[in-house]
């Protein structure tokens, strides 16, 4: 569009009974209105996903309206209740990541209302222009590769990963959670088709995006090849030629991501952050406490109190003297769009986060989410160097404060189940610390699962990709272990075990009774804040 | 998201067809530029601006088009879809494209008519939204419908009025019904009354042929003291489970179902004295004591209208009240039948005299009746004189207390007026200033304000009838669980559509009659019924039912049978199959993408707005050309 002034370009989701007809109507009536948006026709405002918001600000719209039936009116008799409901959740998390709400808006339009059309569209429109253009620059492409030059790429990634030294004894496949459920997926084969060359078959093919890169291969191997890392590497290929994971809640996730890698803006992360909790924004500890209030939106319909999380660990600290800093600035730690092929997106992530952290003078960095905690530790040191601040579980700090005697736990009685979780466990290596941390208080006694530590099941879904019907039997078989240890409460030590782990529980499971899987799930801090005294 | 899927396939071949529509879009948007721009665009094999698209020119162009230039797929850019698209969708289907193949672009409504003063942008965003259609068009597939098969039987749940209507229209049409009651006799709410509107025909004695005719016929089958104990299914295949009391539970296989199950008199608890005075009843009452011959000796009766109605315990009118109550105050204003009791021996005990008009009389009332009604208006003049035959014959002073008079119809109005020339007293009250229903010295009082005197009144009666609303059945959440269809917020049934679906659910295969979906009287109940066995006959007759083609698909790999889907849906189309997985009921499915939007596994496709077709059209429009 030409001229001086801004003309703001605008998408507009309407439904084919009402709004769109209403658009009809101002037609008809010759109703004049400016010439900004353009309609995309939806048979019922519930059809309009929370990604395709995102998606459509993300290609450029400055503002996006879904338009539907008036309350009461849907012609699919409640498909507007979904798109309300649907809808607020999208603007939470607008708000949350800095672009606002007020890039879009949701109007119940009849088929007689003309006028309104037109007059919403006046409206957003200046609205719109108010606002200006939409500040989310273009993202790069993934690009594009050429078969030599995948062929070069995967030969290096071989040589990295330590893939030729696999011997096809198949004790990958026989450990792998995933193989199990779907005899036509073996960890193996995926190295050797890559050593036998077949490189276009495995980056286009689905395997690479089946794989929950949760390492139970990686740590049975007895010549130590590197399967996930390997399977990272082939997916940041993969993306290349258009081969692109199906990612749970329509992708959303990962475009909000994309927008804190990409765009420069103010979120509104601390919500979470309670007045009693004690803070800092300059001081020794940098507490980073990962996506949890983007995830706390999303599912605001589950009783997961997530934001319960963050206010555990600081409630902690502070009971230990200790004030940490936590930051507005900090963005997501790129763990998803690293696992789903996007290293420059990670990397983008990566140089924000490592500046606040040296700006705020943190000696010490504690984590809460595992899936930061290694991203922070194995993939930015690999493209940093090593940081001069050291990387600590909230666990291991929970640890070395009770043996140093600077934080005293109550006793209590209650028997507790731990989940390790990959990142934690298998990818960090951090076993005793969660244990030590949650035994610190006196009476607790933890029950071990028949798969524990190193052997422990994983949720089942990483970097929400592979959210699919062999996770959920994954899930059930370990809240079937959980549930076997006859603990009061199964204790996550990550946010997304958590989240995975109760979905399962709370679903209405096919063949699953209720009592085998309903137990109590609890975040790793709040079990250990609990104790506070 | 795999930009070109193209390359895999056959490249698709698209036609795109531009109208001017006259000067409607001609002569606001630069046709000629945007036809230039289409042909330019990738995939694009033909172009072509026409005067009027919808015009037998326009349509034969499209076609040959097709042939000529091998097309798979067509962009129509003129008007709105929502009158059109089926025109061009039999166009494209008679020259071999499937009529999904095709795409509607509206340059009109949403884009000449409503920027006629600034044709530059006009044409600008007709190219955008022409390369929106040919993005989309990409990625367009064919869809076949398909037809399910139907059993020919039907359910009626309801043996009342209407549920016998209902079951005996089907049966009459040689369908076999079951007709499920949970009385252990047919015949519903009216077989507990005494007597009806516009007949002086006894309740009974109206509906005692319908519950012949229906214990006669062999096409239903009678399941009494039974109810609906579980229905699985949709339509044309129904698997309902009949409970009975302490009987084993019947399964039965069915097409369709009738949901014909009443309703109840609100019992008006704390209202107007009920419960603390005997002789305060509710109508309903009054019918069963008529029927007993058990109602007191009347001298003055009081009738108190919207008894909990109209914005007390519920908030609609219940429609049947005020007829109901003019039918009962005549009755007993000329002593129908003897309903009042008064026998010849005790007239003799209290000196009454019993008058049996003879049938002479009774000729003649009738002719003055009709001449009264011809007379229409001009009549109430005659009136003033007071004429003796006016007088209530059985000399009980009737009066109702309303807050205004129902009487809907032709029929009903004239009844009105019958019973103001019979000296009922119609007492108009306010909902702020209510009658009350007070005992004093052992005798019954009814105290009001007269609104027209402006006066405080006090009046003796011996009984005092509450009209009170019916109210829907205690057990209709139930049957709406089962059955998977809604109820408003007053607990009836909800049909689809007040006005055009008034006797289908929304969900296929569902249909409703009579007072479960709001208070009904007798002829409304049967027209109603036999509305909805017609409605239901239709997938019996035709023995298949064409399912909805645009309907969601489910990668079952991909499902985990999480069951968000299956709430989100409106219309009960997916369940969990035996493997956990969740299945589309393609028969049911209306395409709405409810259940698209909301899998967290996007395991749905959402035929024809799929997540890519629906991209697609996002990213062209945001496109810098």
């Amino acid at each position: 569009m030409s001229g001086d002034e801004f003309e703001p370009n605008i998408v507009a989701f309407c439904c084919n009974w009402c709004s769109y007809a209403g658009a009809d109507l101002a037609g008809v009536s010759r109703m004049q209105y400016p010439p900004n948006a353009r309609i995309i026709r939806v048979m019922c405002s519930g059809r309009v996903e929370p990604y395709f918001i995102l998606k459509a600000l993300e290609l450029g719209a400055d503002g996006v309206l879904v338009a539907g039936c008036h309350i009461g009116d849907c012609h699919y008799i409640s498909g507007n209740v979904e798109a309300e409901k649907r809808m607020k959740t999208t603007q939470e998390l607008l708000d949350i990541v800095g672009i606002g709400r007020d890039r879009m808006r949701l109007e119940w339009i009849s088929a007689s209302e003309g006028q309104k059309f037109a007059a919403t569209m006046k409206e957003f429109t200046e609205q719109i222009r108010k606002l200006g253009p939409n500040p989310i620059p273009k993202q790069p492409k993934a690009g594009s590769i050429d078969p030599a030059s995948l062929k070069r790429k995967v030969d290096q990634l071989i040589e990295d990963t330590g893939a030729f030294d696999c011997v096809e004894c198949g004790k990958c496949t026989t450990v792998c959670p995933v193989a199990k459920h779907d005899p036509d997926f073996a960890p193996r084969t995926i190295v050797l088709k890559a050593t036998e060359g077949q490189t276009e078959a495995i980056t286009t093919g689905g395997d690479i995006w089946t794989c929950i890169t949760c390492e139970q291969c990686n740590s049975m191997c007895p010549y130590e090849v590197d399967y996930s890392g390997f399977i990272r590497g082939l997916r940041a290929e993969a993306v290349k030629m258009d081969s692109t994971p199906t990612c749970s809640q329509g992708g959303i996730i990962q475009g909000l991501m994309r927008v804190q890698a990409y765009g420069d803006f103010k979120q509104d992360r601390l919500g979470w952050l309670t007045q009693e909790l004690k803070v800092a924004e300059k001081g020794e500890v940098f507490y980073f406490t990962g996506c949890v209030s983007y995830f706390d939106a999303l599912f605001n319909d589950r009783e997961l109190n997530l934001s319960g999380i963050p206010q555990a660990v600081v409630k902690i600290m502070n009971k230990a003297g200790i004030v940490p800093v936590v930051s507005n600035d900090e963005v997501c730690c790129g763990h998803d769009l690293n696992w789903t092929g996007d290293e420059a997106g990670l990397q983008k992530l990566m140089k924000k986060n490592v500046d606040l952290i040296k700006a705020s003078g943190a000696k010490k960095v504690v984590f809460s989410c595992p899936e930061c905690m290694r991203t922070f530790d194995m993939d930015y040191q690999d493209f940093m160097g090593d940081f001069e601040f050291e990387l600590t579980h909230v666990s291991e700090l929970v640890d070395d404060l009770v043996k140093e005697g600077k934080l005293k736990l109550k006793p209590s009685a209650r028997k507790l189940t731990f989940q390790d979780s990959c990142r934690l466990g298998r990818h960090l290596d951090i076993y005793d610390p969660p244990r030590a941390a949650l035994e610190a208080s006196e009476g607790t006694e933890i029950i071990e699962m028949e798969n524990t530590r190193d052997k422990a099941l994983c949720c089942g879904v990483s970097a929400w990709t592979t959210c699919d019907e062999t996770a959920r039997k994954i899930q059930v078989e370990r809240l079937k272990e959980a549930k076997k240890t006859g603990a009061d409460c199964l204790v996550t030590g990550c946010y997304k075990c958590l989240i995975h782990l109760a979905c399962t529980r709370d679903n209405k499971l096919e063949g699953v009774p209720k009592e085998q899987v309903d137990i109590k799930i609890k975040d790793l801090s709040v079990a250990i804040a609990e104790a506070l005294e | 998201m795999p930009e070109n899927t193209s390359t895999e396939k056959e490249k698709p071949r698209i036609g795109v067809f531009i109208c001017h529509c006259g000067s409607n879009i001609g002569g606001f948007v630069d046709v000629k530029a945007v036809t230039e721009y289409a042909s330019t665009l990738p995939d694009v094999a033909y172009a072509t601006d026409n005067l009027y698209t919808c015009a037998e020119d326009g349509l034969n162009n499209i076609k040959d088009s097709i042939k000529e230039h091998n097309l798979d797929r067509v962009v129509v850019s003129s008007c709105t879809p929502r009158t059109h698209a089926p025109l061009f969708q039999r166009t494209c289907e008679a020259a071999g494209v499937n009529k999904y193949m095709f795409t509607f672009v509206n340059i009109r409504e949403h884009c000449s008519w409503v920027h006629m003063k600034e044709k530059e942008k006009a044409t600008q965003k007709a190219k955008d939204l022409v390369r929106m259609g040919i993005a989309r068009a990409r990625f367009l597939e064919p869809q076949e419908e398909t037809k399910v098969d139907v059993t020919p039987t039907a359910l009626v749940v309801g043996g009342g009025v209407s549920g016998m209507t209902a079951a005996l229209s089907l049966a009459n049409m040689k369908f076999p019904v079951h007709l499920v009651e949970k009385d252990q006799e047919l015949g519903g709410f009216v077989k507990n009354l005494h007597g009806l509107m516009m007949t002086t025909k006894s309740a009974n004695e109206t509906i005692k042929p319908l519950i012949d005719k229906v214990n006669a016929h062999k096409n239903i089958t009678q399941h009494l003291n039974s109810h609906v104990a579980s229905v699985e299914g949709f339509i044309g295949n129904y698997d309902v489970s009949i409970g009975g009391d302490g009987a084993e539970a019947k399964e039965v296989k069915v097409g369709t179902i009738i949901v014909a199950t009443g309703a109840v008199p609100l019992v008006p608890e704390g209202l107007f004295g009920y419960k603390e005075h005997p002789n305060v009843i509710t109508s309903t009452e009054f019918e069963e004591l008529c029927n007993k011959k058990e109602l007191p000796k009347l001298k003055s009766v009081a009738f108190i209208q919207c008894v909990g109605a109209r914005g007390q315990t519920v908030s609609y009118c219940s429609r049947i009240c005020c007829n109901v109550a003019i039918k009962s105050a005549m009755n007993i204003a000329e002593n129908r039948d003897n309903m009042l009791g008064v026998t010849e021996e005790k007239a003799a005990e209290t000196g009454e005299v019993v008058e049996e008009p003879t049938a002479e009389k009774k000729a003649e009332e009738e002719g003055s009746e009709r001449r009264r009604r011809r007379r229409g208006r001009g009549r109430r003049d005659e009136d003033e004189g007071g004429e003796e035959a006016a007088a209530p014959s059985s000399g009980v002073e009737v009066t109702v207390f309303n807050r205004d008079v129902m009487a809907y119809g032709v029929e009903h109005e004239l009844e009105f007026n019958k019973a103001r020339e019979k000296r009922v007293k119609f007492i108009r009250y306010l909902p702020d200033n209510l009658p009350k229903v007070s005992v004093k010295d052992g005798k019954l009082e009814v105290g009001y304000f007269h609104e027209t005197l402006k006066m405080e009144r006090t009046m003796p009666v011996d009984l005092v009838i509450l009209s009170t609303p019916l109210v829907a059945q205690p057990d209709a959440a139930t049957l709406s669980q089962l059955l998977k269809v809604p109820l408003g917020q007053d607990g009836f049934f909800q049909e689809a559509h007040v006005k055009l679906r008034p006797v289908d659910f929304a969900t296929d295969g569902v249909y409703v009659c009579g007072a479960c979906r709001g208070p009904a009287d007798i002829t409304e109940a049967v027209s109603q019924a036999a509305a909805a066995a017609s409605r239901a006959v239709i997938p019996l007759a035709n023995g298949f039912v064409q399912a909805e083609a645009l309907t969601s698909r489910i990668d079952e790999a991909k499902c985990s049978g999480c069951g968000t889907c299956v709430e989100a849906c409106p219309y009960s189309a997916l369940r969990k199959n035996e493997e956990g997985v969740t299945e589309v009921i393609a028969a049911a499915c209306k395409g709405c993408g409810c259940c698209g939007a909301t899998c967290p596994e996007n395991a749905i496709t959402m035929t024809h707005y799929t997540d890519q077709q629906l991209l697609a059209e996002a990213k062209a429009a945001l496109e810098e050309v």
